[in-house]
């Protein structure tokens, strides 16, 4: 029996002679005075047991040893069999085989641990020991044996096991890898998981070392890092935490999440061990990002806010609509983005923090540069998990371009108004008028036909003038009117050469008798999409227009030529004849009687306007170069069949 | 050689009306003149004189632009009637409305569209084609 443990007095062990007085004088006291081994086995044992080896069915048991398991001793037999019931069969074994080798040998501890079930059902943990007494010849006689219930302790370290098992379930479960860090030392301890992070065994990346981190992260992450550490280690933060990206195997980046503490400090003061945890978050960071970038990226201007009015976030279109240049506005206040914030949105942002939403659908703002801009927002507040209000969202839309379109569009009712009165008054010339003026022409005819001695009274002359010009002029506007009601309708792709040799030919007379040449070198294949008989007066009108005004001092010619662009046939009609001063005329040239030599004779001021009236009908448009005295040049660019 | 013997003007402008009549007797156009102010007024005329089998013109002016039926309406319910005697129909407008012109030659019993104002010259020629028409 290993006694030397044993911290309890036991009564069975002989007094040294050298002994302590009081250990002796307690020793004589136990001998002597019963009442001593009494309070003994009541106070400091848990149970106390004598055995008869001869009779092996008795056995005393003291209260204690009753009292311990739940049982009253006064009804409990002192026999070996009114405990068997009671203990855990599986532990009898031990207890058994323990008996017999002690039996054997002294030397070998009768001590082992065995559970009872207690009486009201749950397990006492019992430390049972026990020494064989033997006679004269060494033959086994008594046994004497003592309890002491460990049951607290077995159950504390029961709990500490559970703790444990269950700390190891959490690491394995959240996917946690360690590390221990001798902050002195560099030795460094890291678990499987640790390197199953980044893809790798535990094995492969052996030797294991601060390194085996360094080399798998970047340097401005290592500095993050350090940066983090020290302030751990000298500001005492609570623990160190830090995010950064590490290189798995298979060459991409992850991002992990490394916490930790130091645990152990030298006689200095200086950090010595240190542990902590890798978790994976690549995932969440990825979301993070994506969430960023969604943000930065929403076509619309947007920013979130926290209480205080800091940038939470906003998008790069916010930055346009506000004009905020620097957009590193994270963590800083919206005041001190846009210091010139008026008070009135200030209060709006504070009643909006309390809760209050504001909308806002049409808003004029002038811009710095003086553009008026058309502003929707609205702004509202953010609510946290809990319910509370965790700052505001700003939402503003740039709706200038739509205003601008709607005024364009109210502006294009008006016109269209307008030029339908204009088609309803062109109508009443054509028919009204003419009618009228019909009239007077057709009784003036009758009038000279019955009377003809007045055919050449001056008056009567001057009429018949002011009656033609009358019905020509309306005969023009109609003329107009018709050209704008058939816009763009049945066209035709028109080879240009041939209509311009037609007309050169039907004016051959005038050109022949005036001496201007006429050269079309337009190419043959160049065709050009018009309503035919308007292309004709275009043409025609650009050539007796180019006979006109002639310059009498030299050889008059009018050139034709065509080119192709990607949009147009541009013909080219270039005179070298008297030219129109532009300074002066552009803004007249096309308009209705405008006419700018006074010296020529059937200058009516009509031809330039009606063309170009008939070239806008068929989508085309007029551009003019000219010289006094050198020459015009008129570029009529017309569409052109695609393929 | 064929001679006009009645011919029909059907339009609302006292003044053309004045103005053709003397054109007409200028030119000898024809015997008999008969005016009617507006195509419903000429439409039930004409039907009168197909019913009673009377004197029907041998040729209408027709104008286009006129109270309660105008020429197109009153084109559309005449040459529904059954009649047995050929009448020629010109247009006399004062619009040159291409669309105009376009929808006169779509009927066929229009002959020709006339744009006004009508002069002694215009009406010489018309009585020229009717005898060309009706030359044997």
């Amino acid at each position: 029996m290993n006694m030397k443990r044993e911290k309890k007095v036991d009564v069975d062990l002989a007094p040294d002679s050298k002994e302590n007085y009081l250990k002796k004088e307690l020793y004589d006291l136990v001998k002597k005075d019963s009442a001593i081994f009494e309070f003994l086995q009541e106070a400091a044992i848990d149970g106390l047991w004598f055995w008869d080896l001869n009779i092996p069915e008795n056995e005393w048991m003291n209260s204690k040893f009753w009292t311990t398991l739940g049982y009253d001793p006064s009804v409990m037999p002192h026999k070996a069999s009114s405990w068997q019931d009671i203990i855990f069969k599986e532990d009898l074994q031990q207890v058994y085989a323990n008996f017999s080798r002690h039996a054997e040998d002294p030397s070998h501890p009768f001590d082992q641990i065995v559970r009872y079930r207690h009486k009201q059902g749950h397990t006492v943990w019992i430390q049972c020991r026990g020494i064989i007494l033997r006679d004269d010849q060494g033959k086994p006689r008594k046994m004497l044996g003592a309890h002491t219930d460990i049951t607290k302790i077995k159950k504390a370290e029961e709990d500490l096991k559970q703790q444990i098992d269950n700390y190891m379930h959490i690491i394995e479960g959240t996917g946690l890898g360690t590390w221990q860090w001798n902050v002195k030392t560099g030795e460094t301890i890291l678990n499987q998981k640790w390197a199953e992070i980044i893809g790798y065994t535990l094995a492969e990346l052996e030797p294991i070392a601060l390194d085996t981190w360094v080399k798998h992260s970047t340097v401005e992450d290592q500095e993050k890092s350090n940066k983090l550490l020290k302030d751990h280690f000298v500001n005492n933060t609570p623990f160190y935490e830090c995010e950064f990206k590490m290189k798995h195997k298979n060459g991409e980046w992850i991002w992990v999440l490394d916490r930790g503490k130091v645990v152990s400090w030298d006689a200095e003061g200086n950090p010595e061990w240190m542990v902590g945890s890798h978790q994976e978050i690549t995932k969440k960071k990825k979301d993070l990002e994506r969430n960023k970038l969604f943000i930065k990226q929403t076509p619309s201007a947007i920013a979130m806010f926290d209480n205080k009015m800091s940038y939470l976030a906003a998008s790069q279109k916010w930055f346009e609509v506000c004009g905020i240049k620097n957009t590193k506005v994270i963590g800083k206040s919206q005041y001190e983005i846009l210091p010139q914030i008026s008070k009135s949105w200030r209060s709006k942002y504070q009643k909006c923090l309390k809760g209050e939403v504001f909308k806002n659908y049409e808003e004029q703002i002038q811009k710095e540069n003086g553009d008026i801009q058309w502003l929707t927002w609205e702004l509202q507040p953010w609510y946290s998990n809990e319910n509370k209000i965790g700052g505001i969202v700003i939402h503003v839309s740039d709706i200038t371009k739509i205003k601008k379109e709607e005024e364009l569009k109210s502006l294009l009712r008006v016109t269209e108004d307008q030029n339908e009165r204009l088609k309803n008054f062109a109508h009443i010339v054509s028919h009204n008028l003419k009618s009228h003026s019909g009239n007077f022409e057709m009784l003036l005819d009758l009038y000279i036909q019955e009377n003809p001695e007045i055919e050449n009274h001056e008056i009567i002359q001057l009429f018949k003038t002011a009656s033609k010009n009358l019905s020509e002029t309306i005969s023009h506007l109609n003329e107009v009117v018709l050209i704008n009601t058939s816009l763009d309708k049945n066209l035709v792709s028109v080879g240009l050469k041939k209509v311009i040799d037609e007309v050169t030919m039907s004016v051959s007379a005038i050109t022949i008798e005036s001496e201007v040449e006429v050269n079309n070198f337009v190419q043959d294949d160049i065709e050009v999409l018009a309503i035919p008989a308007y292309l004709d007066s275009i043409v025609l009108n650009f050539i007796t227009n180019g006979i006109k005004y002639r310059s009498k001092e030299r050889k008059s010619h009018i050139t034709l030529t065509a080119t192709k662009n990607s949009e147009y046939i541009v013909l080219e009609i270039e005179d070298n004849g008297l030219g129109i001063d532009l300074t002066k005329y552009r803004s007249k040239l096309f308009g209705m009687y405008k006419t700018f030599h006074s010296n020529i004779e059937n200058s009516r001021g009509i031809g330039l306007f009606i063309t170009k009236n008939q070239v806008e009908a068929i989508g085309g448009k007029i551009e003019v170069q000219s010289k006094v005295n050198q020459g015009t040049t008129f570029k009529i660019f017309m569409k052109y069949e695609k393929n | 050689m064929r001679r006009i013997d009645t011919a029909c003007v059907i339009d609302d402008d006292p003044i053309f009306v004045y103005g053709i009549k003397k054109v007409m007797k200028v030119t000898n156009f024809c015997d008999r003149i008969l005016v009617f102010n507006d195509g419903q007024e000429a439409l039930d005329n004409l039907k009168e004189i197909i019913l009673i089998n009377g004197q029907l013109p041998d040729v209408i002016l027709l104008d286009l632009n006129m109270p309660i039926l105008d020429g197109w309406q009153f084109l559309e319910e005449f040459i529904k009637i059954p009649c047995a005697k050929k009448i020629i129909i010109y247009i006399v407008s004062s619009s040159v409305d291409p669309e105009d012109v376009l929808r006169a030659k779509s009927y066929e019993r229009v002959s020709d569209y006339i744009v006004k104002p009508i002069s002694v010259k215009k009406m010489k020629e018309i009585l020229q084609d009717f005898e060309n028409t009706f030359k044997e």
